[in-house]
């Protein structure tokens, strides 16, 4: 990308650091930690709509969190358009992060129960003075009626409303003071089939029309496919593969991308039945993740080289992956 | 093939103040001996309460309002306590979709898959104990004898789920129901469980019936599939006539909810709208307000049901075109 | 609301009567609590005298009803003070946790040391009787489950999305604390405040009895209780009828205690 992207991530490090009693401490006992991000690297160019999939413990949903900076990251930059939001002073950390809103997955939990739609809209409005205070309210129609509510729903609760309901209330509230980036984590994964293709078609449409980036966040790869032009896959807390997503999906070049998009129970019933063998095994904890590759224990294509760390393999097309064999992965054929 | 499982006209109601909200109505559908059946339709619509009733494990105060549920020829619906007990088990096992709350969380798995012979008449302790080590080895437990000791929190999900099958198949039942038994696990995992269940259909010949919302989950483990909406089968096809030529125009909503590549090649067109509250469902046919198909005479009387040729058939008035071209794609 | 629990409903009816027995009722009365009678004494109870007479002639019933601003007294007294310490306490360890946390944790921890009663009845001795004391005993040592109670529910509430979300909109700590985790951690405390009321003016009713809370000729039902004490087999109606109240005050402010819980669950429940 020629132009300067919009978010760089660059080799982010982040711990938790797990319980330990405090007999086991005094006893000299190593505090043990999960690394729940490992070296990530990925950039999101303006307007664009970054995908990042992966299974339940893999470390997205803390990625976007220290994106969001609900985190605090352990080592690496985060780069908001060119500037580090890790070493940015509190005050402009502040005015940064504003930029950046959050779309959450249960939109039941995501509203405040005790506030009235248009009050928990029009509160960010009022704070940061984003529109005159006689335009409050009209600004909160506004943006009701632009997420796919009538202006009325401004004097409900959100227990009155349904689960997609409340994700439009969610994301009213987001654009309220008007970021560049909006951060979905997971946010259609609670939804029925055509609630969430309603808030797909959303979002996708709010992007086009907001010229907003969406970093999308989903274990759904078929969501991930529809609605995302690049695509990161997290394995372990690292990221694996990265490029666009047609071309990922096309041509896999990481054996665990590929056992992936193998495992998508396909909506069709011509397709063959279990041709592949399901990736056998489950993810290793990741407080004692394997030497090398990550992925090396479950990887059908292991080899002893693979417990050496594997390098970063550049593909054509503006992509990469994490693999020693990622080009053989790549050219090999699909059934 | 024999009909192992007859649901005739299924009722379900819950009792709301002073007057009866119908959860389920005028359900039917056959289950043959060996098949593998799924009901599919989005959460509300009565999938799960309808699988719950077949072994009468209704909560709260849902009950059978109407209709029988024959098993081997015995009507569940009206059968006794202790006539239930014998089936539960022995003909009919159950898989729940969270399989850390359907497990006991002090008792070890070992245990809990043994308990189910106890009461199928295996009195010796050595017996119960290879039946359920084989079962652990039928299910894929890896380690058989260690994860007998373990207690399910000591277990990942998947191994979670894979103890309730076992303990679902101890008895050798004829008939398993699975109420969403992947949606709480990752896509890798799930197809594992979802070859699991398949390879134990084929190697016990025990019929399935699958509830879920995912329809790429039963165009994969499926031979027949009823789609379901607000408390009812709008329709009910052989697995490749649904996908191929879905009549009901819920049906073909769905299908177009699906994303199956990039917006610009396979846009999505979600149905506007909600499914009706249970309680104030709409006089004619429930989907009407939300169908694109939709003329006065829906909105009168709810559609009876029309049989189509190929063995399935499905309850609207104006069904979209019989040709698979005409439909989704 | 239109649709109040039948409990609350009826708890706020007995609440609010209470309320105006204990305002109005003394302006109503002809006679005075305090003026002894000894014509009168040990009547049982007739129209001139509905809840019959003491041993010193003076009018049972005028004492219990004067007697409701004085127990109504102390149950406001006691729970407030220990309410706004508790909650103040609980919602700062809770929310910014660390070195706030672990100090206000080891207070409570302190605190907790004692027996409640046993507590109460020494910071009494010490600082002497009266029921002035007794507020600042009861709130020393009550404020404790008002902190534990709401720490708890910040550490949930804490965490909830839409407190996430108020922080990436760039609320400060002070506007996340108070709109958007306090009306949702409030509601446990308030709840537990009409059952803590209840044993207040328990103790509030012993403590007279032991002759620790309030001093004769004071009219507080647990005094009144202890001055029919000697007459229990003769004349019942002393004890009886401020027993009786503290009985129906009890109930008052469990049921609005109870109605309060029903009415605010189903708004934080998912519909």
């Amino acid at each position: 990308m020629a132009e300067q992207p919009l978010l760089s991530v660059i080799g982010l490090d982040k711990y938790f650091l797990l319980r330990r009693s405090l007999v086991a401490g005094l006893m000299g006992q190593p505090q043990r930690r999960v690394q729940a991000a490992r070296d990530v690297s990925f950039a999101i160019g303006r307007g664009e709509s970054f995908g990042l999939v992966g299974e339940s413990g893999c470390g997205k949903t803390t990625l976007g969190r220290l994106v969001l900076g609900l985190l605090s990251v352990d080592d690496g930059a985060i780069r908001f358009e060119g500037q580090d939001i890790t070493k940015a002073d509190p005050a402009s950390r502040r005015a940064l992060r504003r930029q950046m809103q959050m779309v959450f997955q249960d939109p039941y939990s995501s509203l405040n129960p005790r506030m009235r739609i248009g009050r928990a809209i029009a509160e960010p409005l009022r704070l940061h003075g984003i529109v005159p205070a006689d335009q409050v309210e009209r600004e909160v129609a506004r943006l009701l009626e632009r997420v796919g509510l009538p202006a009325s729903a401004a004097n409900r609760y959100p227990s009155e409303l349904s689960g997609g309901q409340r994700q439009r209330v969610g994301i009213a509230r987001a654009l309220s003071v008007r970021p560049k980036l909006l951060v979905a984590d997971e946010a259609v994964s609670g939804l029925d089939v055509s609630v969430r293709a309603q808030v797909l078609n959303l979002l996708d449409d709010l992007r086009r029309d907001l010229d907003l980036t969406l970093l999308f966040i989903s274990h759904d790869l078929g969501v991930i496919e529809y609605l995302c032009e690049t695509v990161g896959v997290m394995y372990l807390g690292t990221m694996v593969e990265n490029g666009p997503t047609s071309a990922v999906f096309a041509q896999p070049a990481h054996p665990y991308t590929r056992a992936l998009l193998a495992s998508i129970p396909r909506a069709d019933p011509t397709a063959l039945r279990g041709d592949e063998t399901p990736l056998a095994g489950e993810p290793p904890s990741p407080v004692d993740p394997p030497s090398g590759c990550p992925f090396r224990t479950r990887c059908p294509d292991a080899q002893a080289i693979c417990e050496t760390p594997p390098p970063r393999v550049t593909l054509p097309g503006g992509r990469w992956a994490a693999c020693h064999f990622a080009v053989e992965t790549m050219n090999a054929p699909i059934q | 093939m024999v009909d192992l499982l007859d649901v005739d006209h299924l009722g379900i109601g819950i009792a709301r103040g002073d007057s009866t909200v119908s959860l389920v109505e005028d359900v039917s559908f056959t289950i043959r001996a060996g098949e593998s059946y799924g009901i599919v339709g989005e959460s509300g619509c009565g999938k799960s309460t309808t699988i719950r009733a077949i072994i009468r494990l209704l909560t709260g105060k849902a009950r059978i309002t109407q209709g029988s549920v024959r098993f081997d020829g015995v009507d569940l619906a009206q059968a006794k306590e202790s006539a239930l007990q014998s089936v539960r088990g022995a003909g009919i096992g159950m898989v729940f979709q969270d399989p850390l709350t359907a497990l006991n969380p002090v008792i070890t798995v070992g245990q809990q898959i043994a308990e189910g012979l106890r009461y199928h008449g295996v009195r010796s302790a050595p017996e119960r104990r290879a039946r359920m080590l084989e079962a652990m080895r039928l299910v894929g437990l890896p380690d058989p004898a260690r994860i007998a000791a373990s207690y399910p929190h000591e277990l990942s999900g998947g191994q979670r789920q894979r103890a309730a099958i076992a303990i679902a198949l101890i008895a050798s039942p004829r008939l398993l129901l699975a109420d969403e038994p992947t949606t709480a696990l990752d896509v890798t995992i799930q197809a594992q469980i979802l070859r699991l269940l398949t390879d134990l259909r084929s190697r016990l010949g025990m019929a399935l019936v699958l509830v879920t919302h995912d329809l790429g989950v039963v165009a994969q483990t499926c031979d027949r599939v009823a789609v379901m909406y607000s408390g009812r089968i709008v329709e009910e096809a052989p697995i490749r006539r649904i996908f191929e030529a879905p009549r009901h125009p819920y049906t073909v909503a769905l299908l177009n909810s699906i994303p199956r590549g990039t917006r610009a090649g396979h846009p999505l067109h979600p149905i506007a709208g909600m499914p009706p509250d249970p309680a104030q469902r709409p006089p004619g046919c429930s989907f009407a307000p939300r169908c694109p198909n939709r003329q006065e005479d829906c909105e009168v009387s709810a559609p009876g049901w029309t049989q189509d040729a190929g063995g399935g058939g499905f309850a609207c008035f104006h069904p979209a075109l019989a040709t698979a071209e005409a439909t989704h794609g | 609301m239109k649709h109040w629990p039948r409990n609350l409903k009826l708890g706020l009816g007995l609440m609010l009567g209470w309320i105006l027995v204990a305002i109005f009722g003394p302006m109503l009365l002809p006679g005075d609590p305090t003026t002894m009678d000894l014509m009168h004494s040990l009547h049982p109870p007739s129209l001139a005298f509905p809840f019959g007479t003491d041993n010193l002639g003076r009018g049972v019933f005028t004492r219990v009803i004067y007697g409701s601003r004085i127990d109504l007294q102390i149950a406001l007294f006691c729970v407030v003070p220990a309410f706004v310490i508790g909650t103040t306490v609980g919602m700062a360890a809770g929310y910014f946790g660390k070195l706030t946390d672990a100090i206000s944790m080891r207070l409570v921890d302190i605190a907790v040391a004692f027996p409640f009663f046993v507590a109460v009845i020494a910071i009494v001795a010490v600082l002497g009787p009266g029921l002035k004391n007794m507020y600042i005993a009861v709130a020393a040592v009550g404020w404790v489950s008002y902190a534990r109670i709401t720490r708890a529910e910040i550490l949930v509430v804490k965490q909830a999305d839409y407190v996430q979300a108020a922080r990436l909109l760039g609320f400060g700590n002070t506007r996340i604390l108070a709109r958007h985790i306090l009306p949702n951690v409030i509601v446990q405390a308030a709840v537990y405040a009409t059952s803590d009321a209840v044993l207040d003016i328990f103790l509030g009713s012993s403590l007279g009895w032991l002759g620790l809370g309030a001093q004769p000729p004071l009219p507080e039902w647990g005094l009144i209780i202890a001055d029919g004490y000697s007459f229990v087999s003769q004349a019942p109606w002393i004890s009886g009828f401020p027993g009786l109240a503290i009985v129906l005050l009890a109930i008052s402010l469990s049921l609005l205690g109870d109605g309060l819980a029903d009415a605010l669950r189903p708004e934080l429940g998912r519909a």
